[in-house]
């Protein structure tokens, strides 16, 4: 568990609002081993959001640098990073974030159709619908494949977002809060989830602010003015 | 492949893209028939131009009309015997036409032709009603006034004459012809058109079909000038076939003075025996057409002896104008180029001595475009207009598609971060957009093209539909437009392109949408729920 896949060092990130410039982030260094499961937390608007972001390629910081597996995430075009989104990360959202036209299937689909050419897709898409319907009876859903996202409970519209951040078999698996929209009960649930995902080798980064979540994970980090301030495990 | 499923999906699902096609649909069909009939309109006006005159026209434009035409014909069809097909001349005069019955009289244009030339050199012989139904039966030499009477069975019949030409088309002619023959209902003898009765000064003995009164030449009549329109299109002759009608000639000299006659103005009674229609209602509500020679002579347009006093010799015959029809693929330009020439040579050695020398050398040439170029150039250039303003019209649809593909990417802002999060590029959230915006010009172009031609196709059933509703309703004024039909086809070609507009059109309204979703920025769009 110790070679380092995702590591963070120095990023600095900050919002422009007007004339004032408000640090979020300055000066983050983290890093993330293969197979290993981190919460990070902290206050609310400590920028744990904003570091997870940039951690999956969704935000560019200012200043520091990302590295997957050594490489540098913001090094290349912005295609570069399009395609690591796609295929090398995978975004869980506190509000699930979900496309509501689509059913649950489509939902889980849409990585994989981003991923494909018409002719690749209609060639691959029978292995794709059963890697898909593999994921969501990992999560507990197959039994819900063409529900509208409107039609399901938040627990299951989580789900849904887990079984689509997984369905291009990601490397690293960020998690923005899934709990924090959902009782406590159905949280577990969630838990349990990443848990089991975790054990089979998934790694996984995930930020709350619940310290009963947190406590799934392997390593707790803490964002505090703009710094990682503690660490264990 | 996520462009194109979410594409459709989003077509599928989001009811204002229907507001969208229908704008897209509107302005097709719009444009479509504005291009339609405008061009249909002017197809019509070039048509019956050349139907009307022939290929080429020779004329002086004046009243007095030019000499030496049938030498010019003769020795033309001679040297040119594989340009030119026919040619023939043709009197232009104006006159009063007045009907004995209801003592109406109007202002008519009396036009002198050879009937059977006339009828190879343009497309006269297609317009003329009785001869139609009737073939070899319209004849503009003396004739009498043919008469219903009753058969051998006692049944109302025809002429024998007239029977036979009638059962000759019916053979000739499609069931869907036959079907179509205007046979009067209410007049028991079943044949088309309108026939008098046998008079009955005349019925001593049986009353026997046949050709009664004395014989007097016959006249062929614009058909609006003696038979009602009904809405429907068919027409309710107010005379009997052979009825006699007055026309009175204004003859003019040779120098375009007024003709002295003893007896005021010359006047001559004429058998009405067919009536034409060449489409164009100002030629259809004023002309009357009488043989060639009786019209020349009428108007003292043939060989006059000049008396001592003016200088002695003679005049020779004249004509107003001369349509030449030319053989299947002839250029008309390049053989009036030819036949100009020739005129000129032609007439260098008969000008001598003549006393109006100035009606030949005014004599010119035209091809049937040439002719009627002011009146087709005005109609091309009202088509131009009315199709421009149209388009411009239908900017209007672009920036409706552009506002709602404006507010769908406004809605779908959250839904574009999470495609852009699962690793869509910006160039590809933007093609989503471009493609649904192709796929609304695809739609909304294909039923508006498809409505626009099924309003063209139906449009004069349409138009018939309005006049009923109230009169004032009616748009296509057949007084205004010289047709009685609005045009009402389609060019597959017009269609085509507009519809490729569409589609293009569509596009470039979704354009500033596209570059907008392109534009983004995930984390913006998922902060928040
Ligand atoms: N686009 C923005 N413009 C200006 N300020 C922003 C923007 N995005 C985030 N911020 C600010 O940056 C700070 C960090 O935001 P971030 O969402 O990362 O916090 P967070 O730790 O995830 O908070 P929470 O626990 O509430 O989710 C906040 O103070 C927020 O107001
Ligand atoms: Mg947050």
């Amino acid at each position: 568990m110790s070679d380092v896949i995702l590591q963070a060092a120095g990023v600095h990130k900050s919002y422009q609002l007007g004339r004032v410039s408000l640090p979020v982030l300055r000066g983050v260094s983290i890093s993330i081993a293969c197979g290993e499961f981190v919460a990070i937390m902290g206050a609310s608007g400590s920028g744990k959001s904003t570091l997870l972001h940039i951690l999956g390629a969704l935000d560019v910081p200012d200043r520091g640098t990302v590295r997957f597996e050594g490489q540098d995430l913001f090094a290349g075009p912005a295609s570069r990073r399009d395609v690591l989104r796609n295929a090398t990360f995978g975004f869980v959202f506190q509000f699930y974030h979900l496309l509501p036209e689509l059913d649950v299937l489509e939902n889980v689909l849409v990585p994989c159709m981003v991923r494909r050419s018409v002719a690749g897709w209609i060639r691959a898409r029978s292995e794709h619908r059963r890697d898909a319907c593999r994921v969501l009876e990992q999560v507990g859903l197959s039994h819900r494949l063409r529900h509208k996202p409107n039609e399901l409970s938040g627990g299951e519209r989580q789900r849904v977002a887990i079984a689509r951040a997984l369905a291009n078999r990601p490397r690293v698996l960020l998690a923005d809060e899934p709990t924090g929209n959902l009782d406590s009960a159905t949280g577990r649930e969630i838990m349990g989830v990443l848990g089991t995902l975790n054990r089979q080798g998934q790694t996984i980064a995930m930020v709350t602010h619940d310290p009963q979540v947190a406590a799934c994970a392997h390593r707790i980090v803490t964002l505090e003015d703009g710094r990682i301030k503690s660490g264990r495990g | 492949m996520y462009k194109l499923f979410l594409c459709l999906r989003y077509l599928r699902k989001r009811r204002i893209a229907f507001f969208a096609v229908a704008a897209v649909c509107l302005c097709t069909a719009m444009v479509l028939i504005v291009v339609s009939v405008m061009g249909g309109f002017l197809q019509m006006v070039r048509d019956r131009s050349r139907g009307m005159l022939g290929d080429l026209i020779m004329e002086n434009a004046s009243l007095q009309g030019f000499p030496f035409y049938q030498e010019f014909i003769d020795l033309m069809k001679a040297e040119l015997p594989d340009r030119i097909e026919e040619a023939t001349p043709v009197i232009i005069s104006y006159g009063v036409i007045r009907f004995p019955t209801d003592q109406i009289t109007k202002p008519a244009q009396i036009v002198g032709i050879r009937l059977a030339e006339t009828m190879r050199v343009n497309e006269f012989g297609k317009g003329l009603f009785y001869e139609t139904y009737y073939p070899g039966t319209t004849t503009l030499g003396p004739v009498r006034m043919p008469c219903v009477g009753f058969d051998e069975a006692g049944r109302p019949a025809l002429p024998e004459d007239l029977e036979s030409a009638w059962q000759r088309w019916r053979s000739s002619a499609s069931p869907a012809q036959v079907a179509k023959a205007p046979i009067e209902e209410s007049l028991r003898y079943g044949r088309p058109g309108y026939y008098a009765p046998v008079p009955a000064e005349e019925s001593g003995g049986p009353m026997a079909p046949g050709w009664y009164g004395r014989e007097l030449p016959g006249a062929i009549i614009g058909t609006d000038l003696c038979a009602r329109r009904e809405p429907d299109g068919s027409f309710t002759r107010y005379y009997w076939r052979g009825y006699p009608v007055t026309l009175t000639f204004v003859p003019f000299t040779d120098t375009g003075k007024p003709l002295e006659t003893g007896s005021g103005m010359p006047s001559k009674l004429f058998r009405y025996v067919d009536d034409c229609r060449t489409g164009v209602y100002d030629i259809d509500s004023m002309s009357v057409y009488v043989d060639f020679d009786l019209l020349q002579d009428v108007l003292e347009m043939d060989e006059q002896r000049l008396s001592e006093k003016a200088g002695g010799g003679t005049i020779p015959p004249r004509t107003t104008q001369v349509q030449i029809k030319l053989r299947p693929g002839v250029d008309p330009r390049q053989t009036r180029d030819l036949l100009v020439q020739r005129w000129q040579e032609f007439y260098v050695s008969r000008i001598e001595g003549l006393r109006t020398p100035e009606l030949i050398r005014r004599v010119m040439i035209l091809t049937w475009e040439e002719k009627q170029a002011k009146f087709i150039g005005a109609v091309e250039k009202e088509k131009v207009l009315v199709t421009t303003l149209f388009g411009v019209i239908s900017v209007v649809a672009v920036f409706l598609v552009g506002v709602i593909f404006h507010m769908i990417v406004q809605q779908k802002t959250r839904d574009i971060g999470i495609i852009r999060s699962v690793g869509a590029t910006s160039l590809g959230v933007a093609q989503i957009f471009i493609a649904y915006g192709a796929a609304v010009g695809v739609i909304g172009g294909a039923l508006g093209t498809a409505l626009g031609t099924a309003f063209v196709w139906r449009i004069n059933e349409f138009q018939d539909f309005l006049r009923w509703l109230d009169p004032r309703l009616e748009v296509w004024n057949a007084e205004v437009y010289a047709f009685d039909r609005i045009p009402n086809t389609v060019q597959a070609w017009d269609a085509g392109v507009i519809y490729v507009v569409a589609v293009l059109a569509s596009i470039a309204g979704s354009l500033v949408a596209a570059r907008r979703a392109a534009r983004v920025w995930p984390v913006e769009a998922l902060r928040y729920e």
